[in-house]
């Protein structure tokens, strides 16, 4: 169990930089979920840690220990590939002892350790089968054993649950909280998938581009972006983002004014408005501020979800599930003031 | 042991003997073919001479150039016949019932043949007096009942063409029935509900699609054509007169019959020097593939 | 589809059921040619091995098989037995050297960056357009002057010249082909490279290496050329002497025959595998 550091960590594939210099605290028996899109970065940071990639810049500690330059096996991490990585001519068995046979663990301990890692994820059954012989599910929890049959300091969980079915997902989610919660060790989890990060993480960093956009926990990720790109990719449906600008203290755009509480006298130019759906409740006309026809409904079964027109926007509204509307009646949006966030339309920070 | 050394550690085998079974002996042909240097008279290398050799390859040496006429004519014509031959019984036999496995698996246990065996079981088979493909021959076509068929310099040439196309047909064929196996059915279906015919089909959908293949295959089997050695060894050696005595087969001669290594290695560059035109053309091939 | 009456409908189909029987009858018919030109010649050689002189020069199906040319083939005169043995060495050497060396490359160039980059690969192939005889030449020269000359182990040394570079491309070709994952999950589970290497690549890859070493073995087994030049009289291979049965008193083609039949013998016996993975290596190894 330790501690991950990371410190103006760098690494560039010839002229692409992949990971720009950035640095990253991750406490011990921390739940932390690496989030954002395909190609920021997040793999190759973790693959740093793991030590099969070298950084081109900057260092890695675990447990205040610099392995910048350390080999995988020299690390104590244990990982978790996106296609599990099981050795396809060993039995499951096999596949889960492998890490302590290297580590010349004696075979009648590493039976009983097997035995006891397999009887946790549910697989002492199916010891004796090969991987091939195996379901998307089973495959996982064959991956998982194997990364906590040695305890590692730090596991590595490499977007692990994106070769599941949707329900199993949701299940095997609930295993890795509930596992990793059990054994306490510290573990880092990729993912593009802000759900699964929102539901696991102690912490969340977002990255895009290389760079961290936020670290915090989920709330505040959530509740307070730190940026439009974390304000965009968290939530879905996305948030609403309106272009406009501040005048004393209440946002206009074309089409709509909003005073906002707490901004009194406030001026500024191009400035970002953003509101969640869920936010925003659909209310009749005149009710309030923000209103407009309405451009399409969506039911989802515990909602409807409003879009309606307003000048060259779209704006969209979590709705009661018993709201019935048809396109281009008119109805007026109104949001909860205490939940609206801007942002500076240059910059992108949050203000 | 780190990343470094183990990467070079586990070529520097591969490396070491490479470089006593290939580059040294190429570097060294070439040193030699500035020689003149026969082994039969001296063991120790000759007089330096420059490019002499390849100088009297190229302008005194009318021999050479007509084995450069017959390596060219058998390679055209191996070329030719196997790979349309390879192709016609890869349509032929590219099903999966019992005959159709058990006639390619006929195939494949004649290529994997020696191709010393080959060339001599031929010898044996056209053997005038009782050979008896050669019988056979003469009872299908009376015409050619006096024609000795390794005798003759036309038909020495069409045997051995055929003999070479016996030998390599089975293994283009399986070529062929993979890279057709592996086109996409939905072409072939769509051309049938266009209401397509079958040899419209053929040669019109799937032909083209086998563009890239039936490239790389042709220009393989030039360069075994061109290096076609053992078949002319043990099957007509040369003969009759020279008809049959392709490049090769003279460069081994010349260096293991008369021990002219110098002239012989300077020929031997010389083949390598049209092989690795050839070279240029097939990674290109190769390398577009991979793209 | 309008006017069509059942009767005529009932005379398209037989019409149509006529054709197509002609049509496979025909297939078939040429199907049966196809199998004569090529099981004929080797079924004939087999043939011939169990004849006696006389009968080879007969041109008749039907005789007595004997097995007196065996009995000779491995007498003084052809020393069969020696050739076989011969054969053995060379190509059981031949791989034992080729396969680990090319593994062990394949591994390197398929999974690290060398200096020179495509140039490595380029070179691989480039070796598949050089002559033999230009690489006996200065080989039987430096064999001669080393005393080596008409041993197994000059013909094991010079068949490695064509068989690692076309070793290497196979196997590189297939390992190309793995996903990391695996090697990665077996470094961080605390292995060092080359124990990832020896407990997963190498058994997962087994496939293609076991397509190498048949392949290997199909070449070195069947090798004419080089073994001529270098061999006199204690090395010869099965495949050389082939040409003993050809000079020695005019041609004894029964003894050729046997001599045949026992090159081909391990082919027969290996032919399912050969099947699946010579041609596939050679498949790989060329178009790849």
């Amino acid at each position: 169990m330790a501690s991950v550091d990371l410190v103006d960590i760098c690494k560039k594939f010839g002229p692409v930089v992949s990971v720009d210099k950035q640095s990253l605290s991750v406490k011990d028996g921390e739940f932390m979920v690496f989030l954002g899109p395909s190609g920021c970065g997040k793999t190759t940071t973790m693959r740093m840690i793991a030590g099969l990639v070298e950084p081109t810049e900057g260092s890695v500690l675990i447990g205040g220990q610099d392995v910048t330059y350390d080999q995988p096996r020299e690390r104590d991490v244990a990982m978790v590939f996106q296609n599990y990585g099981l050795y396809p001519h060993m039995t499951v068995a096999d596949n889960i002892a492998y890490p302590l046979k290297v580590r010349g663990v004696a075979k009648a301990d590493r039976d009983r350790q097997v035995r006891e890692v397999a009887a946790k994820v549910e697989l002492a059954p199916l010891l004796d089968r090969r991987p091939s012989a195996l379901s998307g599910g089973q495959r996982q929890r064959v991956a998982l054993a194997r990364a906590i049959v040695r305890r590692p300091k730090v596991f590595l969980m490499d977007e692990p649950l994106s070769n599941l079915d949707a329900q199993l997902r949701v299940t095997m989610r609930a295993e890795i909280k509930h596992l990793q919660n059990e054994l306490g060790i510290t573990t880092i989890y990729v993912t593009h998938d802000q759900i699964e990060a929102l539901t696991l993480a102690d912490r969340i960093v977002v990255m895009n581009k290389g760079v961290i956009q936020q670290t915090g926990t989920p709330e505040e990720i959530y509740n307070a972006p730190a940026n439009l790109f974390v304000a965009g990719f968290i939530g879905s449906p996305a948030m609403n983002l309106i272009k406009g600008s501040l005048r004393g203290g209440t946002f206009t755009a074309p089409g709509l004014s909003l005073p906002l509480p707490g901004r009194a006298g406030a001026t500024r130019d191009d400035v970002v408005l953003g509101v969640r759906p869920e936010d925003m409740t659909v209310a009749g006309e005149g009710a309030a501020t923000i209103s407009g026809p309405i451009y399409a409904t969506e039911m989802t079964g515990d909602a409807v979800l409003v879009t309606i027109a307003v000048g060259s926007q779209r704006l969209c509204a979590r709705g009661d599930r018993h709201f019935r509307g048809k396109i281009n009646d008119a109805v007026a949006l109104s949001p909860n003031l205490d939940y609206v966030h801007l942002f500076d339309g240059a910059t992108g920070e949050r203000i | 042991m780190n990343d470094s050394t183990l990467k070079w550690g586990l070529l520097a085998p591969a490396f070491l003997i490479a470089a006593v079974v290939l580059i040294y002996p190429i570097a060294q042909s070439f040193w030699y073919s500035l020689h003149d240097w026969n082994l039969s008279q001296s063991p120790e290398l000759g007089p330096f001479v420059g490019f002499e050799n390849y100088l009297r390859l190229l302008t005194a040496d009318p021999e050479f150039w007509e084995s450069a006429r017959v390596s060219a004519v058998f390679s055209f014509f191996s070329v030719t016949v196997t790979i349309t031959l390879a192709m016609a019984l890869a349509v032929l036999l590219q099903g999966g019932s019992r005959l159709e496995v058990g006639v390619r698996s006929i195939l494949v246990l004649a290529f994997s043949m020696s191709p010393a065996l080959v060339g001599i079981s031929w010898r044996f088979l056209l053997s005038p007096e009782f050979g008896a493909a050669d019988a056979l021959i003469k009872w299908a076509v009376p015409a050619w009942r006096n024609v000795p068929i390794l005798a003759d310099e036309t038909t020495a040439m069409i045997a051995l063409v055929l003999v070479d196309a016996w030998h390599w047909v089975p293994y283009f064929m399986l070529v062929f029935i993979g890279a057709m196996a592996s086109l996409p059915q939905e072409t072939i279906e769509a051309a049938q509900v266009d209401g397509a015919r079958r040899g419209r089909i053929f040669f019109g959908i799937v032909l083209p699609q086998l563009k890239s293949v039936l490239g790389i295959a042709i220009l393989l089997k030039t360069i075994f054509s061109i290096k076609m050695l053992e078949q002319v060894i043990t099957m007509t050696k040369g003969g009759p007169g020279t008809s049959t005595a392709t490049v090769p087969f003279r460069v081994y001669e010349t260096a293991f019959r008369w021990y002219d290594f110098g002239y012989a290695a300077a020929m031997a560059y010389f083949l390598a020097f049209v092989m690795l035109i050839l070279a240029f053309v097939y990674s290109h091939f190769v390398l577009r593939e991979k793209r | 589809m309008s006017d069509a009456s059942p009767a005529s409908n009932a005379t398209k189909a037989r019409r149509r059921h006529r054709k197509q029987m002609l049509a496979s009858t025909l297939r078939v018919l040429l199907i049966l040619v196809v199998a004569f030109l090529w099981l004929a010649p080797v079924a004939w050689i087999a043939a011939t091995a169990f004849k006696a002189p006389r009968d080879v020069l007969s041109l008749d199906i039907l005789f007595t098989p004997t097995l007196q040319n065996f009995v000779t083939a491995f007498g003084p005169n052809y020393q069969l037995g020696n050739r076989l043995m011969n054969s053995t060495i060379v190509t059981i050497g031949t791989l034992l050297i080729c396969i680990p060396v090319s593994t062990a490359a394949a591994y390197a160039l398929s999974r690290f960056r060398f200096p020179g980059g495509m140039a490595w690969q380029l070179g691989l192939l480039a070796t598949q357009f050089v002559p033999a005889v230009m690489i006996i030449i200065p080989l039987y020269v430096v064999l001669r002057s080393a005393g080596m000359l008409d041993t197994p182990a000059s013909l094991i040394i010079v068949n490695l010249s064509v068989l690692i570079p076309y070793a290497i491309w196979m196997i590189k070709g297939f390992m190309d082909a793995l996903p990391m994952d695996m090697e990665e999950a077996a470094m961080t589970d605390g292995a060092t490279r080359f124990r990832a290497l020896r407990d997963v690549v190498v058994p997962v890859a087994m496939p293609g290496i076991v397509t190498a070493t048949i392949f290997c073995f199909v070449v070195a087994w069947n090798e004419f050329f080089f073994a001529l030049i270098l061999s006199r009289n204690e090395a010869v291979t099965l495949p050389v002497s082939l040409m003993s049965a050809r000079t020695d008193r005019g041609d004894a083609w029964e003894i050729m025959a046997v001599i045949g039949l026992t090159i081909m013998i391990p082919m027969m016996l290996i032919s399912k595998l050969v099947q699946r993975h010579f041609l596939k290596g050679l498949v790989s190894g060329a178009v790849r």
